[in-house]
């Protein structure tokens, strides 16, 4: 039992315990003013089907982020990446998208993956939040609003030269559609359909398969009875790398044309010899043989990860830097932002020269790869 | 021509089959004596898969020493979740759905620290290159790693079919499985059957990833497929029947292959779905079994 000696040091230390807590927020405030940030949203599938997107992005901003850090930031300030785990997945990266704009109170978010972009892109629209797409191709985003931005060309330019590529390179007159069961495979497979046929060409099949997949021996076995003049493939890194694989394993001969981005080393690295002669639409991005910049990043990218970069690891790199330009131009708000990039011509980009038309989607054009002794080697 | 890829897709569909096989023995396994719904079971596939390319691929070992080192240590990690997890679980009179909420933690936890320590890039073990290139025969194509799988898968069945009839432990296993009261009133330890079951289960189970290993690859996500395909072939099987188990197994991978001739192949799954609800409306036993029913009361 208390007594009534005990109960005079109460106030004493109930006023002491105030002042600590009054201190220690006040230096919390303090922390909070000096440590002044701008905030970088990211909805990327960390984990889920195509987890070495989360890998692609991951890296690329770090490096972006190193880079900025050497240059003294902006003013001072450092941007902070804030990462939501999307896992490719449109309701989860919804959900992640709704947190970065109401509780981070973020700018602009950067993803990748169509079916995640068409979802995203309606809400960052509605709440005047940037959203820069660094990876996905469907069609379909050019539509969605000008805050949409996105740093890979979408389909329906990409599969203009890819198609006759098709029929004038490969001389093909007929193909076998392999693609990945989500926007992004069918928006691309449906771009690469019409504008086949319109060059005289016919899809005589197509197989589809899921997100992830590994085992591809049923539908290239149909694709091997069916016997087309090429195989165009659409999906990921990891699903072509599986599938070259298991084409090999199973003595088939017909060509693959690839759809742009897929081909990575990765895919190289999964399917080994089984790659030869896979022939590619692709990004200028090439950490191999292309510019000093390119190659000093692919260099820089396997001494600190073990691996070569990719297109999207390039791209992530670019939306980092694009946005901190945009913030040393004194771009603040999500519109300033906007205009911004709108405003920027041949912005100095790891992929190239980097402008946006005026739907927000980049210019720039994609060139035919082969794989050649184990090498991405341009067609001219 | 058309009737040649109806041959190639049932040959293709043994193959497949005999994988499935395996795992819904691995999965039987544990489940018929153990009543434990065992959902970090496709957790453990995943470790054998990853530890065998971490043994060839990142420390060197030739295959005969690291497939054999893979498979043991993920029967030691199934040991390993049913001693931590399950069974402290089990002492404190835990029941069905409080393991099988514990069993989904338990996945998602093994999954999440595979994450940390290979991270999610897909991995893929390197094999000779004779295993590489398919065997021709007119125009037909059989792969020498759907040849293994087909030996490998003859041997699982044969090896428990002859464990569980012949030896002491697999007769134990079968009693604590039909009855475990009296199991334990003639003197069976059912710590000592469940360790059993647990190993030998995810020994079986790594078996099977380690023939996925090498003939497509590695993804930190494959466990949850390999796991769904158990369980739906041990349920058609009819659940406690090893047999039936590798029956269905077979069974579903045929079906699976025969069933998308005609349509395109991302409706492989929705077959196998459709066996499973077919069996659970018209023959709950499955091929040879019990029904599943008896394992929920």
């Amino acid at each position: 039992m208390m007594t009534r000696e005990a109960f005079k040091w109460i106030r004493p230390i109930r006023a002491a315990m105030c002042g600590l807590v009054a201190l220690a927020l006040a230096g919390m405030v303090g922390v909070a003013w000096a440590q002044e940030e701008f905030k970088y949203g990211a909805v990327s599938p960390v984990t889920g089907p195509i987890p070495q997107f989360g890998e692609y992005f991951i890296r690329g901003s770090q490096l972006a982020l190193e880079d900025l850090e050497k240059t003294g930031w902006i003013g001072g300030k450092k941007i902070r990446i804030v990462l939501e785990d999307g896992k490719n997945d449109p309701k989860v990266s919804l959900a992640a998208m709704n947190k970065l704009i109401s509780v981070d109170r973020v700018p602009i978010v950067e993803t990748v993956g169509s079916s995640v972009v068409l979802a995203l892109g309606p809400v960052a629209q509605q709440n005047g939040v940037i959203l820069t797409n660094t990876a996905a191709q469907n069609p379909n985003i050019r539509k969605i609003g000008n805050f949409i931005f996105s740093l890979v060309p979408l389909a329906d330019r990409v599969m203009q030269s890819t198609a006759v590529h098709a029929v004038e390179g490969m001389k093909a007159k007929t193909a076998v559609m392999l693609y990945v069961n989500n926007e992004y495979g069918r928006g691309v497979a449906e771009t690469f359909k019409k504008i086949f046929e319109e060059h005289s060409g016919k899809i005589i099949g197509h197989e589809i398969h899921a997100q992830g997949e590994t085992d591809f021996t049923t539908p290239l076995t149909k694709i091997k009875f069916a016997n087309p003049a090429i195989v165009f493939f659409v999906g990921h890194d990891n699903e072509l790398g599986y599938a070259l694989k298991k084409a090999k394993q199973i003595g088939m001969k017909i060509p693959w044309l690839v759809a742009p981005g897929v081909f990575t080393p990765l895919s190289l690295s999964i399917a080994g010899d089984a790659a030869e002669g896979v022939q590619a639409a692709d990004y200028n991005f090439d950490p191999v043989a292309g510019t000093e910049r390119m190659k000093a990043f692919g260099k820089r990218h396997q001494e600190k990860f073990g691996v070569l970069p990719t297109f999207a690891t390039a791209h992530s790199y670019n939306s980092v830097t694009l946005y901190a330009a945009a913030l040393k131009a004194g771009a603040r708000k999500p519109a300033e932002i906007r205009d911004y990039f709108l405003s920027v011509k041949n912005f100095d980009g790891m992929a190239g020269p980097l402008t946006f038309d005026k739907e927000g989607i980049t210019t720039e054009q994609p060139v035919m790869r082969v794989i050649r002794g184990g090498k991405f080697v341009t067609l001219k | 021509m058309a009737y040649w890829l109806l041959v190639q897709l049932a040959l293709n569909g043994i193959a497949t089959g005999c994988l499935y096989a395996i795992l819904a023995i691995s999965f039987a396994v544990i489940f018929a004596p153990t009543k434990t719904f065992h959902f970090a079971h496709g957790s453990v596939y995943v470790y054998g898969g990853y530890f065998l390319y971490q043994f060839a691929m990142e420390w060197g070992w030739p295959l005969p020493a690291a497939v054999p080192a893979a498979v043991l240590a993920a029967a030691c990690l199934g040991v390993l979740v049913d001693r931590a997890v399950y069974t402290p679980l089990r002492k404190h009179g835990a029941g069905v759905m409080e393991i099988l909420l514990s069993a989904f933690g338990t996945f998602i936890v093994l999954q999440n620290v595979l994450l940390l320590i290979w991270k999610s890039d897909p991995r893929t073990v390197r094999v000779p290159e004779g295993l590489k290139n398919g065997i021709p025969f007119g125009p037909l194509t059989l792969t020498p790693m759907d040849l293994i799988t087909v030996v490998v898968a003859g041997v699982v069945v044969a090896g428990v079919a002859v464990f569980m009839r012949r030896t002491r432990l697999g007769k134990a296993m079968r009693a604590l499985e039909n009855d475990p009261e009296v199991a334990v009133m003639v003197g069976i330890s059912t710590e000592r059957v469940r360790m059993a079951a647990f190993f030998l289960g995810s020994a079986l189970v790594a078996v099977a990833a380690v023939l996925t290993a090498l003939d497509k690859g590695l993804e930190p996500t494959i466990g949850v497929n390999a796991l769904l395909v158990a369980v739906v072939a041990m349920i058609v099987g009819g659940v406690g029947s090893f047999s039936g188990a590798a029956l269905a197994g077979l069974f579903l991978g045929i079906v699976e292959n025969l069933g998308i001739w005609q349509i395109p192949s991302e409706w492989k799954s929705t077959i196998t779905f459709s066996v499973l609800a077919i069996f659970i409306l018209f023959r709950p036993t499955g091929f040879f079994g019990h029904r599943v029913a008896r394992y929920s009361e």
